[in-house]
């Protein structure tokens, strides 16, 4: 295996842990954005929200993870939509994808 | 009157002597001859078959023949084209007559006489009307001129 | 031979020739006639007088020459033969009927020049056809010089349009954001009417769009780019685009998949999605209750795409006008450009393939298209990712603030034959092209500090033209068309692959040399 490959598959085990710590950030920043009782917090929040489900979109696909990465991208377009009552069991699916994929043994 | 078939000839002779016209085309066998009184000199019109492609003009019909009115139909270049092979014809018979050109039909659509088949068809002596039988304009002019140049 | 015979043809002859006779003297007087030429319409002719004045075609005949006038009309029209005969300086006239033959003649030379002057005019006729078509030609080249003139001023224009839109837009946008931040009261409308600016600058950007793609077709600039395209991901990147649209109108959104789940083919992706998103988005438009179905099918080497749905359908008199550019069904009130089904058929026909439309009025239309699409290799990714490099090496700037990707693309990157240089933000990005120069400036949008589209902005301002190449995971058309307008040079969407980056930067990168 050469050097490259080993890095690179060192970067994909890291990226999987990551995703537990991942999860845990959508939950807390989805109780910020569901909790807030102004407008002006509420943008924050869902802006907040919107850009780490950007960042995730982006990185997720990139380490193979397709499903997480459609799951954020159809987020952040929930979340422009402002419809809360999708936005919540969305949320609930990305995270358990997220703690699945983290849990997930072999590479 | 000669030149090719269907330029005109009889109808010009008829809008001259008897002031009348019609656009049914009806061929000329042989010579149909008739007189006008142009002033005081009595023109006997021979109006003569046109030249088609089986039949040459028959110089017997040029007998005698104080001047000559040269035909041709300005829509079809053609027939002015004629004009050189009946004038062989003609002064071959007569020698140097009088010659007026009348090109004819001016009335119609599809006029199509340019300065290069003047200059290439007419001779520098002939003198040249556009005609029409249908609306006789020029007519008179046309056959005054020949009475003038026949009797110069 | 009997003598009774010539006797007896002459006699016949005699009767049918009728002959009348005359005689003249040196001076032209009369001085012999027959009595039947009065028969001919010949008056007054007696012994003594000058014939001259009453036959006229006397006049100016030289009587000491023979002649013979075949067919002659006589004063009473009746055609006759005359023979002139000079005899001891005497001249004998003779007349005779030539009724036959000049009935005969009459109706042969009628013919045959009738005939000849139809052929002229044939002939004539024939020459303006030719002229005519000749004439129709040359307007026709005149036409495509002038159509080829107007695609390329609406090419100029629409491009001229789309710079101080996409600012329109995103200066919306940062009312929008502003806004949004404000605490205002409840009837306050100023939401409202930015989301009605942002529609209708979207709605002006997409006609615009369409009028340049129209353009480049016509100018034959639109060019096929089949790359190995996971089958999967492009359906599920249309759902995304195409879900928001279908909940608004509250219809179904169905997918149908008949093909392996990894499977990729060579097609050009950006063009079948286009077409894909124009025909789905025509569907949802024009479907009210019901679903719109995106149906996806690979075999043999040949993909199936079908977008079915149970909208209004269309009218048979209209089905042929419907692919014609900017006509639009009269009474649906329905916004659009009229030029989006006109562009999808024929980048379809660029890629090969053919466009079918088949509706019922009131109960839906199906439109499906098949495109040649050959299998790539199943286990693409990072296998074959590694595969691609870069035939020189090149330098790299790679702007990107997550470090999950950031080290991923690096890593590929050097494998492919590339030397990077990785910073985190937009600022850093613009101190790095300071230092060093670059072949290539790959760009995250969404950074702290300085985001893409800024550090684009002062990148150009300050004279750099480093190629630049966007990376997103945006996949809102806008951001294409804003990076557009920014002079970027491509456009990746995240997950990024390396031979992506590869196959952009070939087309991009202009060797020193």
């Amino acid at each position: 295996m050469s050097d490259r490959s080993s890095q690179i598959e060192l970067l994909q085990q890291r990226y999987r842990t990551s995703l537990i710590e991942k999860s845990v950030e959508i939950a807390e920043l989805r109780i910020q954005y569901e909790s807030t009782d102004d407008d002006e917090s509420a943008a924050l929040a869902s802006q907040t929200l919107g850009d780490f489900l950007h960042k995730l979109a982006g990185s997720a696909g990139m380490y193979g993870y397709t499903e997480i990465a459609i799951s954020a991208r159809n987020i952040m377009m929930t979340l422009q939509n402002d419809d809360s009552g999708q936005l919540s069991a969305q949320l609930d699916q990305l995270i358990a994808m997220c703690e699945q994929a983290s849990d997930g043994t072999s590479t | 009157m000669v030149g090719d078939f269907a330029v005109g000839k009889t109808s010009l002779t008829q809008k001259f002597v008897n002031n009348v016209f019609s656009d049914k085309y009806l061929t000329t066998v042989g010579v149909k001859i008739d007189t006008a009184d142009v002033s005081d000199t009595k023109l006997v019109v021979w109006d003569v078959a046109g030249r088609d492609a089986l039949s040459p003009i028959n110089a017997a019909y040029l007998a005698g023949a104080a001047g000559i009115v040269l035909v041709g139909d300005g829509t079809r270049p053609e027939t002015i084209k004629s004009f050189a092979e009946i004038w062989q014809t003609v002064s071959g018979k007569l020698g140097d007559v009088p010659v007026v050109v009348a090109l004819n039909k001016r009335d119609v659509d599809g006029w199509e006489v340019t300065d290069d088949l003047l200059q290439t068809s007419i001779q520098s002596s002939w003198a040249v009307f556009e005609t029409s039988a249908k609306d006789g304009s020029n007519v008179p002019e046309l056959f005054a001129a020949l009475v003038d140049r026949i009797n110069c | 031979m009997p003598q009774s015979l010539p006797d007896n043809i002459n006699q016949t002859l005699m009767q049918r020739l009728n002959p009348a006779y005359l005689r003249l003297d040196a001076t032209m007087k009369v001085t012999q006639t027959s009595s039947n030429l009065s028969e001919y319409g010949f008056a007054d002719i007696t012994e003594g007088v000058d014939a001259t004045e009453h036959i006229d075609f006397l006049v100016g005949v030289d009587p000491a020459q023979a002649l013979s006038l075949p067919v002659v009309a006589s004063p009473n029209g009746h055609p006759v033969c005359i023979e002139l005969l000079p005899e001891q300086g005497d001249l004998n006239v003779i007349i005779a009927d030539a009724r036959e033959q000049f009935d005969l003649q009459q109706k042969l030379q009628q013919k045959a020049n009738e005939n000849q002057l139809l052929l002229e005019k044939q002939r004539t006729l024939l020459g303006e056809l030719h002229a005519a078509k000749a004439e129709l030609a040359r307007r026709n080249t005149e036409l495509e010089e002038a159509s080829r003139l107007q695609s390329s001023f609406l090419s100029g224009v629409s491009h001229e349009f789309r710079t101080p839109l996409t600012s329109i837009l995103g200066h919306n946008d940062l009312l929008r954001k502003s806004l949004a931040a404000e605490t205002r009261p409840k009837s306050d409308k100023k939401q409202i009417y930015t989301d009605a600016v942002r529609r209708a600058s979207q709605h002006l950007l997409s006609l615009v769009e369409n009028l340049l793609d129209h353009g480049k077709l016509d100018a034959g600039e639109i060019t096929i780019n089949p790359r190995p395209v996971q089958l999967s991901t492009l359906q599920n990147d249309l759902e995304m685009l195409l879900r928001p649209l279908a909940d608004a109108k509250q219809i179904d959104l169905l997918m149908q998949r008949q093909y392996p789940v990894d499977e990729s083919v060579y097609i050009d992706e950006s063009r079948v999605r286009q077409c894909l998103i124009n025909l789905a988005g025509n569907a949802i438009k024009f479907t009210d209750k019901g679903s719109v179905t995106i149906s996806m099918a690979h075999k043999d080497d040949e993909l199936q795409l079908r977008i079915l749905d149970t909208g209004i359908g269309i009218k048979k008199e209209d089905l042929a006008k419907i692919r014609q550019p900017f006509w639009q069904v009269a009474d649906t009130g329905k916004a659009g450009t009229g030029l989006g089904l006109s562009i999808t058929e024929r980048i379809i026909e660029l890629m090969g393939g053919e466009m079918t439309i088949q509706s019922e009025y009131g109960r839906g239309t199906e439109v499906s298209f098949s495109l040649n699409a050959p299998a790539t290799d199943a286990s693409i990714n990072l296998d074959q990712a590694r595969e691609a490099a870069f035939k020189d090496q090149v330098s790299i700037l790679l702007t990107e603030d997550d470090l999950d990707i950031a080290q991923l693309v690096v890593i590929l990157l050097e494998e492919a034959n590339a030397k990077v240089t990785h910073v985190e933000n937009g600022e850093l990005a613009l101190q790095a092209l300071q230092r060093d120069s670059f072949d290539l400036v790959l760009m995250d949008l969404n950074m702290p500090i300085m985001g893409g589209y800024e550090t684009i902005r002062r990148m150009r301002d300050d004279g750099n033209h480093t190629p630049v190449v966007i990376m997103t995971a945006s996949a809102l058309e806008a951001d294409m068309h804003k990076a557009q307008a920014l002079g970027c040079d491509g456009y990746l969407l995240k997950p990024v692959e390396v031979a992506d980056i590869v196959a952009i930067a070939d087309q991009i990168i202009v060797p020193l040399e």
